[in-house]
Formats: structure tokens, C-alpha cells, sequence
């Protein structure tokens, strides 16, 4: 009885990926779900289809799809190789379920670099091209006006964003106003990122902080947590017109979004990680906005930050984010 | 009461250390930029649409090059010969919906009407000259805004003003002042928003 004892719970020789794997089974918790229900599920289909038509391919196919990314993990610890599966995935599902092609990128981060943006107050005029580039850029949800930026109509003199308006419905610039806008600042001390119960979102090498919506469970605590309202929750499923939809996807940036995740400006990393600026930097009539790396020191960030007087907003906090205000 | 000696000494033992603490302290983000600029060009794969197709100029600006991009490509009325014909002015050979020189919305630098030979030449050319009487290409017209508008000049080289016209990892190509400011009347118009935001009721 005791040798028998011994036997089950002796450690094996080769010490197994898994602790306290007690059955020496090549197994981890996902991968037993997965067969265990698996099977259920295929008990239920065996049951189900004996009595049933059967299904067409592309049913199927997509199922199969659907399946295998609901297994996925957090897409911070994929290998490169899973990340280009789970791209190619979703960029086949979307060829099924809609028949058009999108292009998702797994890019990696640049190397030795750190981004960094400058907001020109004085240039300003509360054009919004930025929001209307932006939004076209990052297939936002149409239905309930869904923007990242934010622009904010302020009295002169008063330098409180809370008692501007953000709500411009009128011809601008008005004088005696200015204007001052708001997006994601990509903290380098990020309190959206701390709070993350799951940690669905993480601070990228390139200083970008990204969220996997796959991973992302909608308890909004990020939200909570920025100090500058930068966080976007999707209370309805995304709508895009097919026509208006931007192919050109990254995992962490503007590929389409579900209902009850979370979302926010990634300074259009699906751009930005292959050389181009941000479409909000694009767009500015008034070259208002620039942006860099900013561990080179010739960029103009450096530049601006090295010549102007800047500021950043909640200072306080000690966020450090990495967006700075100025003016001429 | 009467502060004791021992309240004396630790708090200014505290207080001591931590301006001595805090003082040499840079903040994380400071530190990290720091510790890792550096000059070598970042080397990876980037997109066709980053960088900037259009023609381009080179200029010497004080100790740094930088590409500006080429107005003269974009210029319609110019030279004098795309409407004139090349002996008869002011016959027009082609374009008679156009308007006249004289009803060119001018406010600067004077309000009201402006003198044209200010920054044209009033020979054939009708090209560019300094107030000293150089003469200066449509396509480094920067010398004749940065005449007088100095702080801003200093402010464009460095790219405080102005738009970067290529992406961020690429060469950087930026533009002439006119490339954002119409020169007769460089102050950018009241307009309509590009995007609406979705007005709520403000509750008082």
C-alpha cells in the first residue's frame, strides 16, 4: 500500500514543464480543457448531426476558426510564432465572415525607440481634421461617435481643460479661445496598466501601451484609473461601413473590436511601426502636432522639448506621460 | 512647549536627506532617454507611404541640411509665360476665366491692399526679391517671410512650426511657408470643424 503510495506521488525523473504534475502528462490546464471539452462538445455534435443536415465548409471552417482563437492566450507571452497564427486567423475570419481582405499585422516593436508628441497650443485652431483622420484610421464605432481625441474649446486666460468645451458645434477658431486637445498620452508610469486585473493591457518596449482585446475582460477599471479619460469602452458591438474600413490592422492597434472591451489611441501603432506618423499628425492643417522618437536626439520632439517651454498635464501624478503641451 | 533638541535634529536629518535624495534625482523618463540616445538612424523595414514623394530642395540651414519640398511644381500662374504668351503682355493667350492680378485678396503685411513689388520683382520674371533687393527662387520663399518673421524662422528649422511632410523614421522633408500659408493672406480662415463630437445636454 505504501510502495503503491510512494509510486504515485514519487517526482519523476525529468523534472516535467508543469509543476505538481503528478501524472507526468505532457498537459497544462488550457490545453485539458480544451480536449476535455472538445470532446464533450463533439459528443454533442455526434449526437446532434445523426439527427440533423449536415453543415456547409464555410460554417465549419469558420467554427474552427472561432474555436481555436478562443483558446488563444494573452497575446503579451505568444511566441512569434502564435502571433502570426493568431493574425492570420483573424484575417481569415474576416475574409469569410465578410468577404473583403484586411491586412493584420504582429509587428514588433521598433528598436531603440521611445515615442514622444508635442502639442502646439498657439497653432491650434479646432480644425478637428485630427479627429475625423483618426477615426477614420482606427475603425472606430460609427454608431455612438466613438473618438480618441478630444478637443477641448478654452476661454484665454484660464488654463483649467475642465472648464473648456469639448463639445464644438460652431465655426472655428473663436476669438478669444484656445484650443488644446487630449488623447491617450502613453504614460510611461501607466495607472490603467497597474490596475488591469487580467493584464489585458501592458506598456510596449517602444513606449506604446497597448491593449489585447482578445484578453480584455470590459470590468473598466482602466478606465477608472487614467487621470486624463483617455480609456474608450465599447458598450454596443463596433459598426464600420465596408467601405470606410482601414485594411491596414495590427493586433494591438485598429483591427475591428468587439462589444464589451476596451479601446484607446495606440499613436497608430499599425502606422507608426513601419516608419509613418500618426493620421492625427498627418492631418493637422496647422502643423500643431509633432512627433518622434525621442531617443534620437536630432528628432524634433528632442528639438521642440530642448528649445520651447513645454508642459504635460497632472504633472503631479507622476504618470510621466509622454505627450507634452507648448506654445510658440 | 518649548520644542525639544531631539525634534530639532531628527526632523532636519529627514528633511536633509531628502532634498539630498530628490536633488539628484531625474525623473525615469528623463533618466531613460538619457541613458539611451543615441545618433545611429533606426535601420528596419518602412512604408512606402512614410516617406515623401514629391519633388524637393535642399537647403543649408546654419550647420544642418534639411529637404524641403519644391514649390515651384505647384505653381500655376508661374512663370509669366503659362498665361502670357512670351512677347505680348498683358494679353492673355490662354485662361481668360482667370482673375486679374489686382483682385488677389491681399492683407499682408499691411492691411488693405499691399504693395505686390514688397516681395515681387516688377521686371518680366516677377519673381522673388529680399527688402535688400536679392533675388530670391519661389522655391526658398522661407527668405522672405523669415525677413521679418524671425522667431517663427527659428522656430520652422528646428520643426516647432510648420508640418513634417515625410513620416517619422524617414528623411525629413518639410516645406516653404507657403506650403500651409496662402502669402497674401498667410492667417488661416474660421471655418467649419472637420468632425462633429456628440453634444449632451449640460446639467446645471
Amino acid at each position: 500500500m505504501l510502495q503503491t503510495l510512494k509510486k504515485l506521488f514519487k517526482k519523476p525523473a525529468k523534472e516535467p514543464s508543469i509543476p505538481n504534475n503528478k501524472f507526468s502528462l505532457n498537459v497544462d490546464r488550457r490545453r485539458a480543457l480544451k480536449s476535455l471539452i472538445t470532446g464533450g462538445v463533439a459528443g454533442a455534435a455526434l449526437a446532434k448531426t445523426s439527427c440533423s443536415t449536415g453543415i456547409d465548409a464555410k460554417t465549419a471552417e469558420v467554427a474552427a476558426l472561432n474555436w481555436e482563437e478562443y483558446f488563444k492566450g494573452n497575446y503579451r507571452v505568444m511566441s512569434r510564432e502564435e502571433r502570426s497564427e493568431t493574425v492570420e486567423r483573424l484575417e481569415k475570419l474576416h475574409q469569410l465572415k465578410k468577404g473583403t481582405n484586411i491586412s493584420v499585422s504582429s509587428a514588433e516593436p521598433v528598436k531603440d525607440v521611445l515615442y514622444g508628441y508635442a502639442f502646439n497650443v498657439s497653432k491650434c485652431k479646432g480644425y478637428m481634421d485630427c479627429v475625423k483622420a483618426c477615426v477614420a484610421e482606427n475603425n472606430q464605432d460609427r454608431k455612438t461617435d466613438m473618438q480618441y481625441i478630444r478637443i477641448f474649446e478654452v476661454k484665454n486666460g484660464d488654463n483649467v481643460l475642465e472648464h473648456g468645451n469639448s463639445q464644438i458645434a460652431h465655426d472655428v477658431p473663436v476669438p478669444g479661445y484656445h484650443y488644446m486637445g487630449t488623447q491617450c498620452f502613453q504614460c510611461e508610469n501607466p495607472p490603467c496598466v497597474d490596475v488591469c486585473p487580467v493584464g489585458a493591457t501592458w506598456k510596449e518596449d517602444d513606449g506604446i501601451v497597448v491593449i489585447d482585446y482578445d484578453w480584455c475582460i470590459g470590468c473598466r477599471y482602466c478606465e477608472a484609473a487614467c487621470p486624463y479619460w483617455a480609456r474608450r469602452f465599447n458598450w454596443s458591438e463596433p459598426e464600420v461601413p465596408a467601405a470606410e474600413l482601414n485594411e491596414n490592422q495590427h493586433y494591438l492597434g485598429n483591427r475591428p473590436r468587439k462589444q464589451g472591451v476596451m479601446e484607446k489611441c495606440t499613436y497608430c501603432i499599425q502606422r507608426t511601426r513601419t516608419g509613418q506618423n500618426p493620421a492625427c499628425v498627418e492631418a493637422c492643417p496647422t502643423g500643431a502636432r509633432i512627433f518622434g522618437n525621442l531617443l534620437d536626439p536630432e528628432s524634433e520632439i528632442r528639438q521642440v522639448l530642448a528649445e520651447k517651454k513645454v508642459f504635460r498635464l497632472k504633472e503631479d501624478l507622476g504618470t510621466e506621460p509622454k505627450f507634452w503641451y507648448f506654445m510658440d | 512647549m518649548a520644542i525639544k533638541f531631539y525634534q530639532i535634529t531628527l526632523s532636519s536629518l529627514f528633511v536633509g536627506t531628502s532634498i539630498l535624495w530628490a536633488s539628484g534625482k531625474d525623473s525615469t523618463l528623463t533618466q531613460k532617454i538619457r541613458e539611451h540616445s543615441n545618433k545611429v538612424q533606426v535601420d528596419f523595414e518602412t512604408n512606402d507611404r512614410a516617406a515623401f514623394t514629391g519633388e524637393t530642395v535642399d537647403l543649408q540651414l546654419g550647420e544642418r541640411g534639411v529637404k524641403v519640398a519644391a514649390r515651384i511644381p505647384h505653381l500655376e500662374q508661374y512663370p509669366c509665360t503659362n498665361c502670357h504668351g512670351a512677347e505680348n503682355r498683358p494679353t492673355l493667350t490662354t485662361n481668360q476665366d482667370r482673375r486679374s492680378h489686382w483682385q488677389i485678396e491681399k492683407t499682408h503685411p499691411t492691411p488693405g491692399d499691399a504693395e505686390c513689388i514688397l516681395c515681387h520683382q516688377s521686371n518680366d520674371d516677377m519673381g522673388l526679391h529680399s527688402l535688400a533687393g536679392e533675388n530670391i527662387e519661389f522655391d526658398h520663399s522661407y527668405e522672405i517671410c523669415a525677413q521679418c518673421h524671425s522667431g517663427q524662422f527659428k522656430d520652422w528649422k528646428i520643426g516647432a512650426h510648420g508640418k513634417r511632410l515625410s513620416g517619422w523614421a524617414v528623411e525629413r522633408v518639410i516645406q516653404n511657408c507657403t506650403g500651409c500659408h496662402n502669402p497674401h493672406h498667410p492667417k488661416f480662415k474660421q471655418k467649419q470643424p472637420a468632425a462633429h463630437t456628440i453634444i449632451t445636454p449640460i446639467r446645471k
